[in-house]
């Protein structure tokens, strides 16, 4: 059983890697920058 | 080093790193005097706990924020923020939670010596209902333009208000005059986690926190995780005693609400409890705490390995 979920925390560590890297190769990195280098009225609320 | 000074050591190792987070993770000091945030290309990269990129100190995003404001506008999931969280969720669960996070750092020091440990079942519910409404409402709840909003953010997070939303608000003028009903909701809401935080112990994080919930969903399959030497544990239900948020050890050391403090490490008389990558000699098998005592016991005692 633990040898199992093992493997799954091993192969859930890849799957998060790789949707890393392809939200990366979307720019989703950049749109992040953008989005939370300004002010966000919302998250504080005011907006 | 004796493993049990190790172990001793291990809740000023904790607390040390908790504040070793807190300040880098809010190391943008000018943007504290300046009351401008910080826009270099931290800003890019997530941390694994609460921390909000509105703070004028924050240098990184925190990644629910992230998650819903990305969802709110383009009402697809970021896969980037989505893989960041599979990934530190699939490494270690809660570990982040119990040793990083600034705000779960706040409640244990508010927390006094009766703060309670255990909570009404509902309660703990209560952050998997925050969860499903954190990763739903952006897409489903939008405005006549087809734009949702970071709900979580908006409505309810503490962690927010008291790191930006109070600092802004205070320091500049023109925020203050935008503070309309909202912000006093959002006080309201910080003021009443404040209220209970010396009574109950982490109470937002055992309540209300998305994150929380869903790095407790990985606890059971994550690559870092707590062991019980089912040969070693005697059942004495001393871990149970001392764990700070009532979680039951000795049958589940790998419970959702588990924030990997490891006190429960620190109080086992026979080491039977470890925290480990690598699958272990003695691994949890299930079996009832205390099932292999009596045989476990004779053979570390004719191996001579008890500690």
């Amino acid at each position: 059983m633990l040898r199992a979920t093992k493997h799954l925390g091993a192969v859930g560590i890849a799957f998060g890697l790789v949707l890393m890297i392809a939200g990366l190769a979307r720019g989703e990195a950049l749109a992040l920058l953008q989005k939370a280098a300004r002010l966000c009225l919302e998250c504080i609320g005011l907006g | 080093m004796g493993r049990t000074s190790l172990r001793g050591n291990l809740g000023r190792l904790r607390r040390s790193l908790q504040f070793v987070a807190l300040l880098f993770a809010n190391g943008y000091w000018p943007g504290l005097l300046t009351a401008t945030i910080y826009r270099g290309l931290g800003k890019a990269l997530c941390v694994p706990f609460l921390n909000c990129y509105s703070c004028p100190a924050a240098l990184f995003s925190c990644p629910v924020g992230a998650f819903q404001s990305f969802l709110a506008a383009t009402r697809a999931v970021s896969l980037y923020v989505g893989g960041f969280l599979l990934l530190t969720g699939f490494a270690a669960g809660r570990l982040f939670c119990g040793w990083l996070c600034p705000f779960g750092l706040l409640q244990e020091l508010l927390a006094r010596g009766c703060a309670r440990r255990h909570l009404p079942r509902f309660c703990g519910l209560f952050k998997y209902v925050v969860l499903v409404l954190t990763l739903l409402l952006p897409v489903f709840w939008v405005t006549e333009a087809g734009l949702g909003a970071p709900y979580f953010c908006r409505y309810l997070c503490p962690a927010g208000t008291l790191e930006a939303g109070l600092v802004l608000v205070l320091a500049r003028p023109e925020l203050r005059a935008l503070a309309g009903w909202l912000f006093a909701w959002k006080v309201a809401v910080l003021a009443i986690f404040l209220g209970l935080m010396p009574f109950v112990y982490r109470v937002f994080c055992r309540t209300a926190c998305p994150l929380g919930a869903f790095y407790g969903l990985f606890n059971g399959v994550s690559f870092w995780r707590l062991e019980r030497d089912t040969l070693r544990c005697t059942g004495c239900g001393l871990c149970r005693e001392v764990c700070p948020v009532g979680v039951p050890v000795n049958t589940n050391p790998n419970h959702p609400d588990c924030f990997r403090c490891l006190e429960c490490t620190r109080a086992c008389p026979v080491g039977a409890l470890r925290f480990t990558w690598s699958q272990g000699e003695g691994e949890e098998s299930g079996g009832k705490p205390g099932a292999g005592a009596g045989s476990g016991t004779i053979l570390y005692e004719a191996g001579g390995r008890v500690r």
